[in-house]
């Protein structure tokens, strides 16, 4: 463990004071600053941290980002069509925001306006799902956040439109941090789509660590779609963290970026019966790019279904890592879990390193996982090569089938056109750097 | 009790859970009988199966069934299976890792133990199983798998026939041999059922349709609604059944509840057939 | 809680069959250990000044680390100074030559633990180092063995009659300081087996090593050493018992294998290690490391092990993949029952060009029995090449059990095919009663469905292991049909 930095505990403690809230906020702030100064940055002895520490980010000195936020949209923030709010430097931008249609049962607000006007509408859920208590990068969003996002989609309300949350960090002169939070409260039979897009920008030393905090009541659907950009020498931390009430469902799709650093937190616990999730996620890393992602399903009580699917490609010297968990509890029955991770590896130097881990305690399951770490089938290669297609076409296409999953079951759109997008464009990165393989 | 009869059910009750699924059930079947039972669904049909195969999940509360003169209720489920009883499961269930081969010959020579005839070795056994398999035109390659593992419906279904071969029982119940099942695997398993009838076994016959009796024709036909059986006949009462359906049933089960004796004969002596004219 | 169905219920504790002590004069040191302890141990052993300092150089490091923790295995902490660190049976006389000198005491054991001592084993083709305690009381065919060549002997004898070999390879794949159960055996190792088959050998049989704990509160420390020169074949057998106790006891145990070129060894093992009463008490500790090397190109080691009780077990048998085209095999059952728990698994590290391993690791849980699979593996940036298939299942016998599996795969050449399958799976009612209905018993059921669940670790078990394997099963699920 690495001390917790006495400028970040000040920090800390500039934010209590700064942002004033409810009394329960207050607690909340205090709790988390407490958290961060015992439990410090993560280093390499740490369990769940040996791959990829955190003792590099502690020795930048990250700030919070200077309160003036830019008005302009970034090039690159896409439009889906729906409500949407945009955050740079942690304000949100007025301007580049819509609100969404009266009629949609859906709530789209900035978490400083809520908890302003009218804080009772998120007491019993902000803060009290992801659990700041062994999680230091959460625990510091939790003190440190200025502004954030609130999506809630009433009783019933099934809207066609996505919500969009767009979130804009931009290097300085000096490091800088930033603490994008988002809470969803999906009540019961809502279904809803919301997608995230983070955009750090600009070559300097920046931090962005992210929360996402998401209550499923029951019967209710949320899809949630995450893209991230970042520049290689970023510094990224994530934590997102759904809790799944009867017959609810949550379902994911993540594009995390690989950068400096770059940790990935998705945990979703199954509260209730019959509540069921699906986890994808598509690792792409090139260069120097580090990126570790764990994954975490709860089933707590029986009748739980859930899927993870993690597909990374890894080239240049990049390194990324999945720590994928499937925890059944006692009296968990019928549960029904398969997780699958699959790699492949472009050039020499590139690391993958995948880590499954079955925890079982109820013998009425069907728990299976299966993870493979290999290199483009040469097979195939000739197959293609021998129809015409060059070698490096012929590459892609097999990366592309391969990492093609990871978009599976979104529905057709703008938002899936914009994650395969970006996907492809990862995947072309790691293709012109890796080796022939 | 009756010397002649190879199974002799008296008033059987049962509950599942909380329910009280069999109500007073008799019946006598004896050797070389093929009884069919029919009956809509929930009226018991399979509960009754289970009961007499000892199944976990479902509790005698009151009635007798005898086999060959034993009190089969007081037997554990393998006594009564070695005293010659088979039930060809609706659902047959998978065993992944043991494979069919060694299960059965470990039950063959269990049964035979039992019996007290000398046990088959595994060369025998084979030679037995292949001649067994030809019957049900079951692949031999079948054996080498586990147990219903992968098996298609109608491969499970003439598994189930296979291994009745194999183990000759006195009293084979098939339970809804034919659901799940299309006309060519409906064919092949009804074969190999008919090619095992014979003088000194009994078959319990139950099914929901009257398409299986037209392959499996059996010799009386019982008709199970609420927990009892309602009405009995000869082969004709399938077919009035196909045409009329189940629905009278309601009223029959309700008027034998109060008493009433049904139509028809119940616990019907061999071959008796309703009076001519009247619905049978 | 849903209750376990008939058929296996709660595994008791059958009548543990091997629970008895021999009342024999042992020649015990005091509790505790220090470097002065170390001295005593090396000085009545007779042992040379190279190995006194390497043990000395063990025990230093040793007090330096602290024991390891894992998640998943919870144990009251040990107390190292209160275990007796040596203890062996007092010979009458000197040193026995043939088995009419051995303490007729110490043989009747041997025959209740059904060791074939005596002469006519030959024909069994089986030689066998016993060792008693902290030393080897008898070894057997050592002139058949010597005539092709093959020493196979007790490590103290290995010492004196062969230094040179002993030196060259004793640390070589565990060092001292690896870890600290490695460390501590380093500086107190009682005894074991040592085995060298030289060039082109094929091992005439099947070496194989019984031992026991007997004394109260003793640790057992053996030390293991097989190495199979250029183009050698052997195959080792290892089994275990011990006495009902009502202490824990510590076992720490190293076992180095070296194959070199073309060679390959085979070392299985059927535990059986008393695994404490329904309520944990009594079991015993069990702290091995135990690794091979494939040193030269297409060298190949096979772990294969069946394992049923021991309190708490922590064992990885690796191999390290050096040797272009090299081998490695890892099959296993692990049966934890009662309040039992284990964490066991692999490591398969693959250095070289074209090296390949299997792991195929099977786990048994019940009771309230804790099954932990901890596996790795590792290609490393040269390893052009590598492929790897991994599969562990877990069956599960009630609600109350659990099992759980760790593997880590960590890749670092593109060229590297690796892959791993997980299952877990029950037997449940309806395949009990299924059984039940064609004419077999409840416990038969179990067994055979069990035996199917193990068949493919049994397939690598030399022939008589593998009965006694299954006949092992049995008796750990026996008691347990209701």
């Amino acid at each position: 463990m690495i001390d917790a930095p006495g400028y970040a505990l000040a920090d800390c403690e500039a934010a209590a004071r700064t942002h004033r809230g409810p009394g329960w906020l207050s607690r909340l702030r205090r709790e988390a600053t407490d958290a961060f100064a015992r439990l410090g940055f993560p280093g390499r002895a740490e369990e769940g941290w040996r791959f990829l520490d955190a003792s590099a980010v502690a020795l930048v000195g990250f700030r919070p980002a200077p309160a003036r936020g830019s008005r302009e949209a970034p090039a690159g923030i896409p439009d889906f069509g729906g409500p949407r709010l945009v955050f740079s430097d942690g304000r949100l931008v007025p301007g580049l925001s819509t609100p969404p249609p009266a009629d949609s049962g859906l709530r789209v607000d900035s978490l400083r306006d809520v908890l302003a006007r009218s804080p009772g509408a998120v007491e019993s859920v902000l803060g009290r799902i992801a659990d700041v208590s062994a999680k230091p990068f959460a625990a510091l969003n939790a003190a440190l956040f200025s502004d954030g996002a609130l999506v809630r989609a009433g009783k019933g309300a099934s809207p066609i439109v996505p919500v969009h949350l767009a979130f804009v960090s931009r290097a300085g002169a000096s490091p800088r941090a930033t603490h994008p939070r988002v809470l969803v409260v999906a009540d019961e039979g809502s279904r809803c789509l919301v997608v995230e897009t983070h955009h750090v920008l600009g070559e300097g030393s920046v931090l962005e660590n992210a929360v996402t905090e998401l209550a499923i009541g029951r019967s209710a659907r949320v899809s949630h779609v995450r893209i991230s950009r970042a520049p290689a020498s970023a510094f990224l931390a994530a934590c997102v963290q759904a809790i799944v009430g009867p017959d609810g469902r949550y379902e994911s799709w993540s594009l995390p970026a690989a950068a400096a650093f770059s940790r990935e937190d998705a945990e979703a616990r199954l509260a209730a019966p019959a509540a069921s999730c699906e986890l994808r996620c598509l690792l792409v890393g090139t260069g120097e790019e580090r990126l570790d992602a764990h994954a975490t399903i709860d089933h707590a009580t029986p009748g739980g279904r859930s899927r993870q699917d993690y597909k990374a490609v890894l080239g240049g010297r990049a390194r990324a890592g999945f720590d994928g968990r499937i925890v059944v509890r006692p009296g968990a029955d019928r549960t029904d879990a398969l997780q699958s991770s699959r790699g492949i590896i472009l050039s020499e130097g590139a690391i993958f390193q995948a880590r499954p881990r079955l925890e079982i305690r109820a013998d009425d399951v069907r728990c299976a996982h299966g993870a493979s770490i290999g290199r483009l089938d040469e097979n195939a290669l000739f197959y293609l090569t021998s129809r015409g297609i060059g070698a490096s076409g012929a590459r892609r296409l097999l990366l592309e089938a391969f990492a093609g999953s990871a978009a599976s079951g979104l529905a057709e759109g703008s938002v899936r056109e914009a994650f395969e997008a970006a996907a492809r464009e990862r995947l072309d990165a790691a293709l012109s750097e890796g080796g022939p393989s | 009790m009756n010397p002649d009869a190879l199974l002799e059910v008296k008033n059987l009750r049962a509950r599942a859970g909380a329910a009280d699924i069999l109500k007073g059930i008799d019946l006598i079947v004896r050797p070389g009988e093929v009884h069919a039972i029919m009956g809509p669904n929930g009226s018991g049909k399979s509960t009754f199966a289970h009961v007499l195969a000892g199944r976990p999940g479902v509790t005698v509360t009151g009635g007798e069934a005898i086999l060959s003169g034993k009190d089969l209720l007081a037997m554990k489920p393998e006594t009564r299976a070695r005293e010659g009883l088979f039930l060809a499961l609706q659902y047959p269930v998978e065993i992944p890792g043991l494979s069919t081969l060694h299960f059965l010959k470990a039950a063959a020579n269990a049964v035979r133990r039992h019996r007290g005839e000398p046990e088959l070795d595994a060369v025998d056994f084979l030679a037995l199983a292949k001649e067994r398999a030809a019957i049900v035109e079951l692949d031999p390659a079948l054996l080498d798998r586990s147990v219903n593992e992968g098996f298609s419906g109608g491969e499970k279904k003439r598994n189930e026939i296979f291994q009745m071969a194999i183990l000759d029982p006195v009293l084979a119940i098939l339970d809804e041999t034919d659901s799940g099942l299309d006309i060519d695997a409906l064919r092949i398993v009804s074969k190999g059922v008919n090619a095992l009838r014979g003088n000194s076994r009994g078959m319990i016959v139950i099914t929901h349709y009257q398409r299986l009796l037209d392959y499996i024709a059996p010799d009386v036909v019982h008709v199970i609604a609420g927990g009892r059986i309602v009405k009995s006949g000869g082969p004709d009462l399938a077919k009035w059944l196909e045409v009329n359906g189940y629905a009278w049933t309601e009223k029959e089960g309700a008027a034998v509840a109060q008493g009433q004796g049904p139509e028809g004969t119940r616990g019907a002596a061999p071959g008796a057939a309703p009076p001519k004219g009247e619905a049978p | 809680m849903k209750q376990a169905p008939e058929g296996f219920g709660d595994l008791e504790n059958p009548q543990y069959r091997w629970g008895f002590v021999t009342d024999v004069d042992a020649d015990a040191f005091p509790k505790g250990l220090d470097e002065k302890v170390v001295r005593r141990i090396s000085e009545k052993k007779g042992e040379p000044l190279w190995l006194l300092e390497w043990r000395l150089s063990a025990y230093r490091a040793w007090t330096a680390m602290k024991p390891p923790t894992w998640a998943n295995v919870r144990f009251a902490p040990v107390d190292f100074q209160d275990i007796v660190y040596y203890s062996a049976p007092k010979p009458k006389g000197a040193r026995p030559k043939s088995l009419g000198e051995v303490d007729p005491e110490v043989l009747r054991t041997y025959e209740r633990l059904g060791v074939p001592l005596e002469e006519r084993a030959a024909l069994a083709g089986v030689a066998v180092d016993a060792v008693f305690d902290s030393v080897s009381v008898a070894t057997t065919f050592r002139e058949r063995l010597a005539s092709v060549g093959v020493i196979f002997c007790s490590f103290s004898e290995a010492v004196r009659e062969h230094p040179d070999l002993v030196r060259r390879y004793l640390g070589s794949v565990v060092p001292p300081h690896d870890n600290f159960y490695a460390a501590l055996n380093s500086a107190v190792f009682s005894d074991g087996s040592f085995c060298y088959i030289p060039k082109g050998v094929r091992c005439p049989m099947e070496l194989s090593t019984y031992f026991r704990i007997n004394a109260a509160q003793t640790g057992q420390f053996e030390r293991t050493l097989l190495v199979a020169d250029e183009g050698a074949f052997v195959s080792y057998l290892e089994g275990c018992t011990a006495p009902i106790r009502d202490e824990h006891q510590l076992h720490a145990a190293v076992v180095e294998l070296v194959a070199e070129g073309g060679a390959e060894i085979r070392y299985s093992t059927v535990q059986n290690w008393y695994p404490g009463d329904k309520e944990g008490r009594g079991g015993i500790y069990n702290f091995v490391t135990k690794r091979g090397i494939c040193r030269g190109a297409r060298a190949k080691i096979s772990w294969a092990q069946v394992e049923t009780g021991s309190a708490i077990t922590w064992k990885y048998p690796s191999v390290i993949l050096q040797g272009e085209g090299s081998i490695g095999e890892f099959h296993s059952v692990a049966v934890t029952a009662n309040r039992q728990q284990a964490d066991t698994g692999t490591k398969m590290i693959h250095v070289g060009r074209d090296t390949k391993s299997t792991i195929v690791s099977k786990g048994i849980s019940a009771g309230f029995g804790q099954n932990t699979y901890r596996g790795l593996v590792k290609v490393l940036p040269h390893a052009a090449g590598a492929r790897n298939f991994s599969r562990c299942d877990s069956l599960l016998l009630g609600s109350r059990c659990g099992a759980h599996t760790f593997p880590t795969l960590d890749v670092q050449n593109p060229s590297a095919q690796v892959e791993h399958e997980a299952t877990t799976s029950r037997i449940g009612e309806d395949q009990i009663f299924y059984c039940n209905q064609r004419g077999l018993s409840s416990e038969d059921a179990v067994n055979l469905i069990v035996n199917g669940f193990c068949r493919e670790v049994f397939r690598k078990l030399p022939m008589e292991f593998a009965v006694e394997a299954q006949k092992l099963l049995g008796v750990s699920l026996e008691g347990s049909v209701g």
